[in-house]
């Protein structure tokens, strides 16, 4: 029996409008998906003002995705989730003698994969495939280099090579941006190891979701906010989780809210609203370890 | 599986000729245009083309079919010759085509729906996945009655051995039907014995059964269906042919804002609150449709369409996802996907083309890198086309290594010799030149199966020898002349769907979007803002020729109106500001602005009041130094080209609430300019009143009905109190008045009473002899109620208040 950790986690998403709105219509990632390794034990989504209309559904990707529209004026936001998970550790069984070259799903022995698997090689809107994505990650992964191992020390070197900074770029940053300026985010760092890791033709996926704030006595980068690190595909393995905003494996300090292949795919909040002037926002997250569920 | 590999490229061969099949034969079908064309003078042609020219131009046909670098807006090119094809290998065509039509939509059924080709590996992952016109968000939805791909269109073109082929599928908002048909009923007027005499199959009932089926396929349950056309806005490179299709087909046409989705169903704005949609005809592409689900970095579209489509309440033609099938990386596993699908053989070849994706394809493609050219397999995801033959070693080693980082992106395909046909162009009406052609072909989607238009727009290349069949390089269009050909071979008419039942014979209510009809408000302001500009230049420039004429006065209400007109030499700053197109609030610009407004409502114009604004926008005369009895000339021809503007509103307009805004507009408009022209009047009482006549078209009323020289008391009379002169402020505010209580119970708002009021203070002064005291300062009121009630409108009625769809992205 794995070792399990549990969890609450408080995610506000506040907008103040400078005007009333009207009418806005929304779509949040933000109710966490259940996973082999991760369960749910509750989850509440508080919208106010109250909205007039609510969904909840799956996306393609199997991610939980809540729609709701706002029907009378507003001047402002606010999306509460609350969340209490259990999380079982795995990175125990990421252990293979495979070489990283036969992790590829153009391998003829990976021909059988599924297709939830095989879209994950591919690029995506905020993951084109770029040269110096290509060549960072062609460096560690030396020719012949067991794959868990290349894999962790390429999550490293990120870590190691680029810095932490939320000044330094946006929501919309992309990959160049990121080999430009060498500093960025959990979400930029992600996109980047993805690009790399697609166009030597791993799978590998893009993950949204929460870090503990403390491994042991060490702070974890990225505490404050929302998460995202990436998860490949190794056959044997499943999906290991890499974080390389703190450089190491995503294993029971993380939290799943959604999987896609990119940024796009699961961001947290979306919304459209009609509107003259700017809007500022906050958002805040808050994640505690607890020590059994009956404290949550 | 493996795509069906195409046999290496063909050594090129000359070209296929349309018209002749041997030196000095025409093809059999040809003879008889070819005897016209010969018993016709060059003279005679020139003239033909001249009148073509003109037809083009008054009727402001534009667009951008062939990707202008520079997204210019140009012309419509239009060669006079049509393409001709005999019945017997159109019908083969058609066939081939419908076919082709039902096999896509099957395609995209499946990969929105049940996913069998991807898992069982009848087609490539990658390709699907991989490529950026695959809605995930839209795995899942329900198109009614199963037809994904509503209107579909090919890209066909003819090998030397006499053979059509596919080069291209067109299925997320295929443009061109419009323009076919504008073509048709140009080039029929130019040869119109020969079109009759051949029996030219027409294209007109396609359009009514795209009609039909558009309002047949609503989801199940709506008695009256409402569909509109989507467009992008004016600023669209087709723009012309979404107003054109949506005038056509009798569909208010409509952009992402006039659009609102409510309780899962999508609604149409309108002055008499929200109208349920039940088909979109799309000319957007769609990940631009649904800023919520699809892309965020823009918010054109309709916010929550995406959730409507998944619930089927909205029929939306092509539906979104449908621009997966646009790449050539699937033309080689159609054969195949036929066979599984429909067990039986594809009847229309597509191009020989290769997918790089696919490693053998890959291999073969770069080994005969030199015969082929390289296209982009994701439209999403653009490059320029690279020719093999054209590269240098160095550049083909670079492309060699881009194909093999990513494969997926590449697609090859073989170089066509494509077929050439004979041109006429307007530059050389002597002249019968040869061009290679491509033929692009339509089908939508009916009850019976597909339909497809017996004709099309056949496309002409710029150059003689050019490299990429696309052809997108510039060039003009034709129109595509199908032959009844004998009565054994001859196409059954195209039924008018009898089986459908007849929506439309139904009357409905003419349904306006907001947003229209505070456009016909703009377009009655600038309407009557250009005809009191004409007629200020008009008595501006007279008084300045005539020395005994108050010439300063005229000044003095152009200089209140932003048109400064400068002391030293008068009259040819008069007529600078009649033809100077740069000069700020002159004649030119003005007119422009009415054009553009024109050219934003243009579905709701009949072609001849379009043709008249565009004459008027476009006069020869703009923007050229002319002498001042040209000037004059001018601004006659305007005075009276903008009186037709208004003949046409009066004559030719329903009073529905648009009309009524569109006078509403003009009323104001007027009010505004006379209120002021009459205020400056009194301002300065010496200075005459005979120009102040001139100006409000009233001199030859005031002489009929007074006889001494003009007088305040009688003229005050005729322009402010007179409630049955037109050009009297009685006249326009109790007008204002009568239309706001006529549309009281649509707007559900008094807004007459305001006016109710202004009429009865402003008669009161009536009384007073002379010149009233209190006149001036009732003349700013009423310029200060036209102005702030017209921002009134704006805010409450028109419901545009400036704000802007905002897209929210927070991590």
């Amino acid at each position: 029996m794995s070792t399990r950790v549990h969890y609450r986690v408080t995610h506000l998403t506040h907008y103040r409008y400078t005007e009333q709105i009207v009418r806005s219509r929304h779509l949040a990632h933000l109710t966490p998906r259940v996973t082999p390794w991760q369960t749910v034990h509750e989850h509440t989504l508080t919208i106010s003002p109250e909205p007039l209309e609510y969904s909840l559904s799956d996306d393609y990707f199997g991610n939980p995705v809540a729609r709701f529209a706002m029907g009378t004026p507003h001047e402002g936001l606010k999306v509460e989730a609350t969340t209490t998970v259990c999380v079982h550790a795995q990175a125990a069984n990421w252990q293979s003698p495979l070489p990283w070259e036969a992790a590829l799903i153009k391998t003829p022995a990976l021909a059988g994969v599924g297709l939830d698997i095989q879209q994950f090689c591919l690029p995506s809107p905020n993951v084109p495939l770029v040269p110096g994505a290509h060549a960072f990650a062609r460096e560690t992964l030396s020719t012949g280099r067991p794959v868990v191992e290349a894999l962790l020390a390429l999550t490293k070197r990120i870590k190691a090579e680029f810095i932490y900074d939320p000044a330094a770029t946006s929501i919309t940053s992309s990959v160049d941006d990121l080999l430009r300026r060498r500093r960025g985010v959990c979400q930029d760092f992600t996109h980047f190891m993805l690009s790399g890791l697609r166009s030597l033709g791993f799978a590998a996926r893009y993950m949204s979701g929460y870090v503990a704030p403390l491994s042991g006595t060490e702070a974890n980068q990225g505490a404050g906010a929302s998460h995202a690190w990436v998860a490949v595909y190794v056959p044997g393995c499943g999906w290991v989780g890499c974080d390389p905003t703190n450089g190491k494996f995503a294993d029971d300090e993380f939290i799943t809210l959604a999987w896609g292949r990119d940024f796009t795919d699961v961001t947290p909040l979306r919304g459209i609203i009609l509107a003259r002037g700017p809007q500022t926002l906050q958002v805040s997250v808050d994640v505690t370890r607890l020590s059994s569920p009956s404290d949550a | 599986m493996q795509p069906d590999l195409p046999a290496n490229p063909a050594p090129t061969l000359a070209r296929y000729d349309e018209l002749m099949a041997s030196p000095g034969t025409p093809r059999a079908h040809w003879q008889r245009f070819h005897s016209e064309l010969q018993g016709t003078t060059g003279l005679e042609l020139g003239d033909r083309i001249g009148l073509v020219e003109r037809a083009i131009r008054d009727s402001g046909v534009t667009y951008n079919v062939y990707a202008d670098p520079k997204g210019l807006d140009r012309p419509w090119d239009l060669d006079v010759l049509p393409l001709i094809l005999p019945a017997t290998e159109w019908q083969t065509l058609a066939a081939g085509i419908a076919q082709r039509a039902t096999l896509l939509n099957d395609v995209l059924k499946d990969l929105y729906g049940a996913g069998r080709l991807l898992r069982e590996g009848l087609l490539p992952p990658a390709l699907v996945l991989g490529h950026s016109g695959f809605l995930r968000p839209a795995v899942g939805t329900q198109a009614p009655n199963g037809i994904y791909l509503h209107s579909y269109a090919a890209d066909l073109a003819r090998s030397p051995d006499g053979r059509w082929w596919v080069l291209a599928d067109r299925t997320q908002a295929p443009s061109g039907a419009g323009y076919a048909l504008e073509n048709r009923l140009l080039v029929a007027r130019l040869f119109p014995e020969l079109f009759r005499e051949l029996g030219v199959q027409r294209i007109t009932a396609y359009f009514n059964t795209l009609r039909e089926s558009l309002l047949h396929s609503a989801p199940a349950g709506s008695e009256q269906p409402l569909a509109v056309v989507l467009t992008p806005g004016p600023y669209n490179e087709t723009y012309f042919e979404h107003s054109f299709l949506a005038r056509f087909l009798g569909f208010p046409l409509v952009e992402g804002g006039d659009l609102v989705v409510r309780e899962g169903k999508v609604w149409l704005k309108t002055l008499e609150g929200l109208q349920r949609v039940h088909t979109i005809l799309r000319r957007q592409d769609d990940s631009f449709c649904d800023p919520l689900e699809l892309r965020a970095d823009s918010a054109l579209g309709v916010p929550g369409l995406m959730e409507c489509a998944h619930r089927g309440t909205v029929m939306i033609a092509n539906a979104l996802g449908s621009g997966v099938l646009e790449s050539g990386a699937l033309l080689g596993y159609l054969p195949k996907l036929c066979q599984a699908l429909h067990g039986e053989p594809l009847r229309l070849p597509s191009i020989a083309t290769w997918w790089c994706g696919e490693p053998a394809a890959q291999a073969e493609a770069l080994r005969n890198i030199d015969q082929l050219v390289f296209k982009t397999a994701d439209p999403g995801r653009p490059f320029e086309p690279v020719i093999g033959q054209e590269l240098s070693s160095s550049e083909r080693e670079a492309f060699i290594a881009r194909v093999r980082a990513e494969p997926e992106r590449f697609v090859a395909q073989e170089l066509v010799r494509v077929s050439q046909a004979p041109t006429l162009t307007p530059r050389r009406p002597d002249l019968v030149g040869t061009r290679p052609i491509g033929l692009r072909v339509f089908a939508i989607a009916t009850p019976d199966g597909y339909q497809v238009m017996p004709g099309g727009l056949t496309r002409v290349a710029a150059d003689a020898d050019p490299h990429v069949v696309s052809m997108q390089r510039g060039g003009s269009a034709k129109d595509t002349w199908i032959l009844a050909g004998s009565a054994a071979s001859a196409l059954p008419p195209v039924p008018v769907t009898p089986e459908l039942p007849s929506v439309a014979a139904t009357r409905r209510q003419v349904i306006i979007a907001s947003r229209v009809v505070e456009n016909l408000f703009w377009y009655g302001r600038y309407a009557e803002r250009c005809d009191h500009l004409a007629r200020l230049l008009r008595t501006g420039l007279n008084a300045a020729l005539d020395t005994e004429a108050n010439e300063a006065a005229v000044a003095r209400v152009a200089e209140a109106l932003g048109l400064t007109i400068g002391r030293a030499q008068p009259a040819r700053e008069w007529s600078t500001a009649a033809t100077d197109e740069n000069r700020l609030y002159g004649l030119p610009s003005q007119l422009r602005q009415l054009g553009q407004v024109a050219f934003s409502l243009r579905e709701r114009m009949s072609l001849d009041n379009w043709q008249a604004v565009n004459r008027l926008a476009q006069d020869a005369v703009i923007g050229k130094r002319v002498s001042l009895t040209e000037t004059l000339l001018w601004i006659d021809r305007a005075v009276s080209g903008l009186m037709s503007l208004s003949g046409f509103a009066l004559d030719g307009m329903t009073r529905d609430s648009g009309w009524r805004f569109l006078s509403i507009g003009r009323r104001l408009e007027r009010l505004s300019t006379s209120a002021l022209t009459l205020s400056l009047a009194i301002e300065k009482p010496g200075d005459g009143l005979g120009w102040l006549l001139e100006l409000a078209d009233s001199s030859v009323t005031y002489r009929a009905r007074y006889t001494t020289q003009p007088e305040w008391g009688s003229l005050l009379e005729l322009l402010v109190f007179d409630q049955e002169n037109p050009r009297s402020l009685m006249f326009q505010m109790q007008g204002v008045r009568d239309y706001l209580r006529k549309m009281q119970t649509t707007l559900q708002a008094d807004y007459a009473s305001l006016w109710s009021s202004l009429v009865d203070n402003t008669m009161a002064l009536a009384a007073t002899p002379g010149l009233p005291p209190n006149l001036h300062r009732q003349l700013q009121i009423i310029r200060t109620t036209a102005s702030t009630f017209s921002d009134t409108l704006t805010q409450q009625v028109f419901n545009h208040t400036g704000l802007s769809a905002q897209s929210l992205l927070s991590r």
